[in-house]
Order: C-alpha cells, then sequence, then structure tokens
C-alpha cells in the first residue's frame, strides 16, 4: 500500500477555529442577557429565520421573519428557543451532542432541528461548528481506511457486507483512500445493498471504487464526509446515481448544491458531483427495444405530486445559467414532465444487473 | 406505390434545448422549447429564417404550442402551467399577446391545449384529468365548458387534446389509455373509447371531423369513427413510443412522430404506412404538416435533436 494514499486531514484545526469563534460569540450574547435581567431590561437573543427555500435572486417573504428571540416570548416555540442551553454546553465539552440526545427534550425532530439550524444561521456557521450533528445514517463500503481522532481506532469500510456507518467528518484524522479510482453515491438503500454485498467495488470493470448511500435525501455527517473526500482528493470523480424522478433530481442536487434553507452549511458540497443517471437517454434506450417482450416495465406514471414538485424544482434553477450540468438538470425535469413518467434504479434489473449497466456508464464517464 | 420525401431543410439549433411542441400557419412555424423563448421561423422564404424571437414567454419553457387553421390565432402553455395567447398582425407577421390563462389551485395546471378552426375556441387538460374549454375570442378568457372525465381523485391526467374542426367535438387522450369525446353544443361526454391500454400521447381530428386517430405508448395508431365512435383500424408499424399526430390537410395522409426519432407518413385508404424518415435517432417530440399553398406538401418534425426539419414531397416520379 502506497503510502502516497493516505492523506493527513488538517481539519480539526480549521474546526477547532471555528469553535472558538463561536464559543466567544455565544458568550457574548449570554453576557448581555445576564447584564439584560440585572438591569431589569427584557432579555434577548438575536435570532433569524432561514430562507424557506426561495428561488435565488427573489427576496425571500418569510411568514414568520424574526430578529430576536425574546423572554417570555409569544409563542412557545419562541420561548423554548431561548431556553434552548445545548450549544454552549457542547461546545465546551468534549462530546458531540447528537440530535437524538436533544430530542428527548423536546419530543420532537422537526422542532430541533429548525431551532439548531435557525441558530447555526444566526450565528454564521455550520451545525458542525456548533458541535451539534444530526445522527449519520450514510453507508460507506470499499478499500477505503479512515482513522477517527477520538476512539484511536481504525473504521475499515471493506469489512462487512454492508460496509460502515459514514463518521464524523470533524473525527477523521487519516483517510487511506486505497486504490480508489471513483466514488459513487447511490440514493437507494436496496441498491447500494445489492452492489456492496457482492462487491461491486472491488470487482467493477473501471477498476476499484468507493460505494456511498445517503439513504434518500442525504444527512449533514454524509455530505460533510463528501466533502472532506472531495477537498482531500480533488481528482477523485464522484459520481451519483439517482432515480429517474423529480425527488431523485432533488437528491442529487442537495449533494452537489446544498440546500436552499441550509445555504449556511458551507463545508457541506460537493461541486464537482457528477450525475451519472438514470436520465432519459438511459429511458429512451429502453423504449426502442424491438421485442416489445423483453422491454422490461422501468416507468410508471408521474403523480400529482411528482409533477408539482417538479416544477416547483425547475423554478428554483437559473434559466440563464452556462453550467451545462444545470442546463442538463433542467432539462430533464422537462422531458420528465413532457413523458409523464418516471423510473426506478432497480427496473435497470430487468435487464440483467446493474453492475453491467454501471460497468458501462462508469466506462463513459 | 410508396411515397417519397425529401429532406429539403434543417434549421440547426433552432432551440439551445429540447424542441418539445411546433404549430404551423400558412406563412410560418412557431416552435416552443425548454428555453423561455418562442421561436418563428418563415416558411415563404426557402431558407425559412427567424422572422421573430419572443423571449422571456414561458419562465419555466413551454410544452405546448399550437394554432388555428387560419393563421391568425396562436396559444402556448408552460411548465410554470400559465397558457399563453397570441395574434398576429397580418401586415407585418407580428406576434403579440393577447391574453393569459392560469388556473387557481392545485393539481390544476394547463397541460396539452389545442384551438379552433378560427382561434375562437382554446381547449386544454389539466393534471388531474379535466378538459376545460375557454371562449379566447373574449379577452378575459371565460371557460365555457368543464368536462369531468372520472371521479375526484380517480382522473387521470390528460395528456393530449384536440378540437375539431368543425368545433363540435373535443377530444382528450390519458395516462391511463382513455380517450373521451365530448359534445361542445350539449357540453356532454360522447364516447368513451378503448383500444390502447397505455398512455395516450397524441389525438387528431381528421379534416372533415369524421374520424379521430389516437396514439401514445402502445406504438399503435387507432382511428375511430366519430359518427358511431367505432375502433374502425389500426396503424402499425413504429417500434417506439408515439408522441405527435398530424393529419394532412386532405384528410388522405397521416403523420406521426416516435420517440426513436422516425417520423412516418400512413395512407388513410390503404392502412398502410407508405414512408419512414429518421434525420435523428433522438426523440421526435412534434410533427406537423405545412398548411398546403401553392407548393408540393411538406411537414416538419422537431424533438431532442433541437433542430426544424423540413420534408418536401419529392415529384416527378
Amino acid at each position: 500500500m502506497s503510502s502516497t494514499d493516505i492523506v493527513e486531514v488538517g481539519e480539526a484545526r480549521a474546526t477547532e477555529g471555528n469553535r472558538l469563534v463561536v464559543i466567544a460569540v455565544i458568550e457574548d450574547i449570554l453576557s448581555k442577557v445576564v447584564d439584560d435581567i440585572s438591569h431589569d431590561r427584557q432579555p434577548s437573543i438575536p435570532y433569524r429565520c432561514r430562507p424557506r427555500g426561495a428561488r435565488p435572486g427573489r427576496p425571500s417573504t418569510s411568514v414568520t421573519s424574526r430578529t430576536a428571540v425574546r423572554f417570555p416570548g409569544n409563542s412557545q416555540d419562541e420561548s423554548l428557543a431561548f431556553c434552548s442551553p445545548r450549544p454552549r454546553g457542547s461546545l465546551l465539552g468534549e462530546d458531540c451532542v447528537v440530535d437524538r440526545d436533544a430530542t428527548h427534550q423536546t419530543k420532537s425532530q422537526a422542532v430541533v432541528d429548525r431551532v439548531v439550524d435557525d441558530l447555526a444561521y444566526t450565528l454564521g456557521f455550520g451545525r458542525m461548528d456548533l458541535n451539534i450533528v444530526a445522527a449519520g445514517k450514510g453507508l460507506i463500503s470499499g478499500p477505503i481506511m479512515i482513522q477517527l481522532r477520538r476512539e484511536s481506532g481504525v473504521l475499515s469500510a471493506s469489512s462487512g457486507s454492508n460496509g460502515v456507518l459514514v463518521p464524523l467528518p470533524s473525527d477523521v484524522e487519516k483517510l487511506d483512500l486505497g486504490a480508489a479510482r471513483w466514488l459513487l453515491v447511490i440514493e437507494k438503500e436496496a441498491v447500494y445493498r445489492r452492489l456492496s454485498a457482492v462487491q461491486y467495488w472491488r470487482n467493477s470493470a473501471a477498476g476499484p471504487g468507493i460505494l456511498v448511500t445517503g439513504k434518500g435525501f442525504p444527512d449533514l455527517v454524509t455530505r460533510g464526509f463528501l466533502h472532506l473526500v472531495q477537498s482531500v482528493r480533488p481528482q477523485l470523480p464522484i459520481y451519483c446515481l439517482t432515480d429517474f424522478d423529480p425527488d431523485g433530481v432533488g437528491i442529487m442536487r442537495c449533494y452537489k448544491h446544498g440546500s436552499r434553507s441550509l445555504d449556511h452549511e458551507t463545508h457541506v458540497v460537493v461541486p464537482r458531483l457528477r450525475w451519472l443517471g438514470f436520465k432519459s437517454s438511459d429511458l429512451s434506450h429502453h423504449l426502442t427495444a424491438l421485442d416489445e417482450s423483453r422491454r422490461p416495465s422501468v416507468t410508471s406514471p408521474m403523480s400529482v405530486r411528482n409533477r408539482t414538485r417538479a416544477a416547483k424544482l425547475l423554478a428554483t434553477m437559473d434559466e440563464e445559467s452556462h453550467d451545462w450540468e444545470e442546463l442538463e438538470c433542467q432539462r430533464e425535469l422537462q422531458v420528465m414532465m413532457f413523458l409523464g413518467v418516471k423510473a426506478e434504479i432497480q427496473g435497470v434489473d430487468g435487464i440483467g444487473d446493474v453492475g453491467d449497466w454501471l460497468d458501462a456508464k462508469l466506462g463513459q464517464a | 406505390m410508396s411515397k417519397q420525401y425529401l429532406t429539403t431543410h434543417t434549421v440547426d439549433n433552432a432551440h439551445v434545448t429540447d424542441i418539445f411542441s411546433i404549430a404551423a400557419t400558412p406563412r410560418a412555424i412557431l416552435s416552443a422549447g425548454g428555453s423561455s423563448t418562442l421561436r418563428i421561423h418563415d416558411t415563404n422564404d426557402p431558407t425559412f429564417p427567424i422572422s421573430q424571437s419572443i423571449s422571456g414567454a414561458h419562465e419555466l419553457g413551454c410544452h405546448h404550442i399550437c394554432a388555428s387553421r387560419d393563421g391568425l390565432v396562436a396559444a402556448s402553455a408552460g411548465f410554470d402551467g400559465v397558457v399563453k395567447v397570441w395574434t398576429v398582425t397580418k401586415e407585418t407577421g407580428e406576434w403579440n399577446q393577447h391574453a393569459e390563462i392560469k388556473l387557481p389551485g392545485k393539481a390544476g395546471e394547463i397541460w396539452a391545449i389545442a384551438l379552433s378552426e378560427n382561434g375562437r375556441y382554446l381547449a386544454g387538460t389539466t393534471y388531474d384529468g379535466r378538459i376545460n374549454v375557454w371562449d379566447v375570442g373574449d379577452s378575459s378568457t371565460p371557460k365555457i365548458q368543464e368536462y369531468e372525465t372520472g371521479s375526484a381523485g380517480a382522473s387521470s391526467f390528460g395528456m393530449c387534446v384536440d378540437l375539431s374542426p368543425d368545433g363540435k367535438l373535443t377530444a382528450s387522450g390519458h395516462q391511463n389509455g382513455a380517450v373521451y369525446v365530448f359534445n361542445n353544443d350539449t357540453g356532454r361526454m360522447l364516447y368513451s373509447l378503448s383500444g390502447l391500454a397505455k398512455p395516450v400521447r397524441t389525438v387528431a381530428f381528421s379534416p372533415g371531423s369524421t374520424r379521430l386517430a389516437a396514439a401514445g405508448d402502445a406504438s399503435v395508431i387507432a382511428l375511430y369513427d366519430m359518427k358511431h365512435g367505432e375502433h374502425v383500424g389500426n396503424l402499425t408499424g413504429h417500434a417506439s413510443w408515439i408522441t405527435s399526430l398530424d393529419w394532412s390537410n386532405t384528410g388522405e395522409y397521416l403523420l406521426s412522430g416516435a420517440m426513436d426519432g422516425k417520423a412516418k407518413v400512413w395512407s388513410i385508404d390503404r392502412a398502410a404506412c407508405v414512408a419512414t424518415h429518421s434525420e435523428t435517432e433522438k426523440a421526435l417530440w412534434s410533427v406537423k404538416w405545412l398548411p398546403k399553398t401553392n407548393r408540393s406538401e411538406m411537414f416538419c418534425t422537431a424533438g431532442a435533436n433541437r433542430s426544424l426539419t423540413l420534408y418536401r414531397e419529392a415529384t416527378g416520379i
């Protein structure tokens, strides 16, 4: 194993710097709260709501646009936000607070997510800078070894038939990407498990690679990890495989550009991600098979919700973009709507194996 | 006897992305695609130059465009659910917006559209399977008919629509393979036609309003008699989803376009294909005969290759 494949990750230093800045900002805020209380003034904490998916370039019209949180608040949400002590505690301690811990206090994951994300947005940092991270669900398999900071352990993603859980990017001390020549992010867990079980990452005709799944819309841990891989190994091609449907396009764009409501999370995007498919040209290939009996039923009709979602996605895209993939995204959504069909990656199995299709695709890319 | 058509001209890169729909008037071809621009090409000039570009017509792109037979009115439907009605100034050939239609609420977005012979009426299908008819002669575009094709939630997406030249009938094709014909005078469903079990992507009335052609993912063109609603024949030969149909001016021939890039001309009398052309292997989204003037018969195809391809009937054989 060549030592040049091992990458020392210097992320912790940058993270530590951000952490100290966040601590200083929060302590300033708390100091002002104490001062307000001692002088009988109403204490308040600055609080900015995130944009809710408005189109770039257009002003967001937030229904409840708050600039400060007061106590007692006008609503339960406001009081709850004021009393949330978790960010500072998590920053001062060694342990990372996982969202699920916070959930026990409030019983609602959605409330936790909203409050934490709004706080991160207010302070101008990402969640991970606050040392609050949603529980990760992504899986990774391939010839990759990850040395962790805290546990002084090594994760081997080639062990087991399903790979391992994607680690926190901030926990990664060393990355050994081995002989990997590509990385493939797969939307569907079922497809990932099938490819992982047959060790496609080892046997691919395109050479050894890495498989990752975010299990649908990806969490920040999975996205942050992919961002890390891209930054330490910029030449490694990273591809994305999704269903041919509006959610598939949305998931691919989430990896590549992030989501509008989480724009303040900057260390979680993979701008060089390339969309491998499933696309309409893959669909056309099946549809023109001469023998009807050998033409698998890979498609299903788009529902009204699908169509509405596709139109909304189109509306968020920049029509004047000169980014080839951005224009391709628009085109694919339009063709999807025009045909009124969607297709699942698993449909490819009907003609043999998704592995064969991937071999061809990775070979072309 | 076989018919032969020659590729007489290709307007390469007529649009920056797919051309989803074309309409033909006696003097122009109107085309719509994934960008926000509508394009008009002059068919009186052998080089078919652009005579007008309407920028920003449909912000999210445009999937359907149609014109009245008299060539004075056009309508376009965008991916944002907005329909615009356009009128042409005879002297200059310039098109201007005359009206706009947008249905309120969810699932009611307008999809396919068709204009009556003189452009007075516009028919449109919706996401939730309804067919509306508007009076677009009136600038306030009042809705004069709304046809339901099933109970709420049970209707199938309306993929295509056509108005008969005599204005009496409206036909729609749906994602579940259904084809419906409505009587515009009585406001009731006249026929529910079976025969295509897969999505119906295109329906077209014959010039005399006596026949209806329908086609889609079954790759077969079904022909129905409008007097009794009978299924009178099938035209087979396409190997891929059929996306577009258009009758010739005399009703003798039917033009079809498919997703494998093939365009076919069918003789109605012989129920046979008399010509097949494929300038591209990419999907054809729209095919149209040009209204016959003082030249030989011509048709135009457009689709995923972003070009307008024009064919002229070969003479002197």
